[in-house]
């Protein structure tokens, strides 16, 4: 039978603990303090320590750092009323395998002992070599991207957006917004976002300000040990405060304001994917990112597209393709400014030797078909015919 | 402060507890207290404190006891646990970056922080019949 060794000065706390932990068949041990608490270890076999912060005589921290010191790599969940961000990250660096803030739940207790001890998915296992099993919803909502050799794949290590909120609709409503390309997991629960984060690389982390049961402020610092190059944002709603304000004082490095509006979420891709790949390649085709942003962004798209396109047409000629496709994707309506682009391209493909295909929606059709320099390229509707069709 | 109490009272005790109306005077709510420091840039000392029946009552639902088994050492440990969590919250609520101190007792009788003038750091809540004072004084008491 498994044995718990709960590490608080107060007795109130170790009582409650073992009361749940027998209840889950479970021996339990107690120490008052650090020392005691090394002292048990040293005489007992131990699975589990539930570890207080501050206690007389050695704190917790103090008592953690001497186990591993020592080799003792004995799980450990952090049970504590302290939430101050040196002590978490500390704490965390040390290898605990949770964090639980007092006042706590019964379930919340049970939930996060038995995912410890067990294994059990769905529970917070911070350091543990467990992978996440999704829900049904959390895979729905982990969406693969289009496909190419500069995408960073949902299901793989990289990831662009990690989303946490208890709100599926959330998850949609953002993935629904954001352009293709950007890959998105999203989770309903800490534990779910914290073993991704063990997992995977993120760029963005966005965490719901009021999930139940959850300490955002205390969930961000976890994601912030975790994933240190990542921006983490707020996600909150718009309200009169000064809610940027407020959440950079959390931690956060800013906020994201919910109802998601095309102009914010603009302002989020411009912020934090600005240095996107415009022109993905993949074999002979050279696919556009769609275009969405504001109608004042069109010549930085463009700027963009013109910077690298060059790069693009050099690697499919140096695969000895004599015809390149251009998938336009969702280009700007403007379409002088996607002509001239076109233009570009075509003639320094014909440079390489290559013959350019086209392509697009109808619109894009139509407009190129205004143009006396593009109305002779091919168009096609679709990458499959394009293929085909050369 | 009394949704601060309560944060802590509801999830551990199933007890909530609201303002007292009519300035009920703390002076019968100190036969026991706890005082916790939170020393650094902004340093506060946080305190509660009960009479005998509240904190019985306090140490009952804590220990999950009837209050006729609650022992006189139960009902410091429950009153320090509760003013451990209770401070946990408020800094939090006030995103204090400071580390809690360890809670200790105060001799009974007397207020746990600097009370003059009358109340003006005191807050007197209620739950059912459990009455609780929760001090909270700028400084290191």
């Amino acid at each position: 039978m498994p044995a718990i060794l709960t590490v608080d000065d107060s007795r109130a706390v170790r009582t409650i603990v073992g009361k749940q932990v027998r209840e889950l068949g479970f021996d339990v041990l107690e120490a008052e303090d650090g020392i005691q608490g090394l002292q048990v270890l040293s005489e007992s076999s131990v699975d589990l320590v539930l570890l207080d912060v501050t206690m007389p005589n050695m704190d917790g921290p103090t008592m953690l750092q001497k186990m591993r010191e020592g080799g003792n790599k004995t799980p450990v969940i952090m049970l504590t009323s302290e939430s101050k961000r040196t002590i978490v990250a500390g704490a965390m660096k040390q290898g605990i395998n949770d964090y639980i803030l007092k006042p706590f739940k019964p379930e919340e207790l049970r939930a996060k002992v038995l995912s410890v001890l067990q294994g059990e998915p769905g529970a917070d296992s911070i350091g543990s070599d467990a992978a996440p099993a999704p829900t049904a919803a959390e895979t729905a909502a982990t969406v693969a991207p289009s496909s190419g050799p500069a995408t960073t794949p949902a299901g793989g290590r990289f990831c662009d957006v990690l989303v946490v909120d208890d709100m599926e609709n959330v998850h949609k409503k953002l993935r629904s917004m954001l352009p293709p390309h950007v890959s998105l997991n999203a989770y309903t629960s800490a534990a779910q976002a914290l073993a991704a984060c063990r997992e995977k690389v993120f760029k963005v982390v966005l965490i719901d300000t009021e999930i139940p049961d959850v300490n955002s402020t205390v969930l961000a610092q976890q994601v912030r040990v975790l994933q240190p190059h990542a921006a983490i944002l707020a996600l909150s709603l718009r309200t009169a405060n000064d809610a940027a304000g407020e959440v950079k004082d959390q931690g956060f490095d800013s906020v994201l304001f919910k109802p998601f509006r095309p102009e914010t979420i603009d302002d989020f891709m411009q912020a934090y994917f600005d240095n996107q790949d415009f022109l993905q390649v993949e074999d002979n085709v050279l696919k556009m990112a769609p275009f969405t942003g504001k109608a004042d962004r069109v010549d930085r798209f463009f700027r963009q597209l013109h910077a690298v396109y060059r790069e693009a047409l050099e690697k499919v000629a140096a695969a000895c393709y004599d015809e390149v496709v251009l998938d336009l994707g969702s280009p700007p309506g403007e379409a002088d400014k996607l002509a001239k682009f076109v233009i570009e391209v075509a003639e320094r493909s014909k440079e390489f030797g290559m013959t350019l295909s086209l392509v697009g929606p109808e619109p894009a059709r139509k407009a190129m078909a205004g143009f006396t320099e593009t109305k002779e390229l091919r168009f096609f509707p679709s990458v499959q015919e394009a293929r085909a069709g050369g | 402060m009394a949704s601060v109490v309560s944060g802590v009272t509801e999830t551990m005790l199933g007890l909530t507890f609201s303002a007292a109306q009519g300035g009920q005077p703390w002076n019968e709510l100190v036969w026991r207290a706890a005082v916790l420091p939170i020393p650094g840039a902004r340093p506060l000392t946080v305190g509660l404190s009960s009479d005998q029946p509240g904190c019985v009552q306090l140490a009952a639902k804590m220990f999950q006891l009837e209050p006729g088994e609650v022992a006189d050492d139960m009902l410091s440990d429950a009153l320090c646990e509760l003013v451990n969590m209770t401070a946990g919250l408020l800094k939090s609520n006030l995103k204090l970056e400071q580390a809690l101190g360890l809670p200790r007792l105060v001799p009974s009788g007397q207020p746990p922080v600097p009370s003059p003038p009358p109340a003006s750091n005191a807050v007197v809540l209620r739950a059912d019949k459990v009455g609780l004072v929760l001090w909270v004084f700028e400084g290191i008491v």
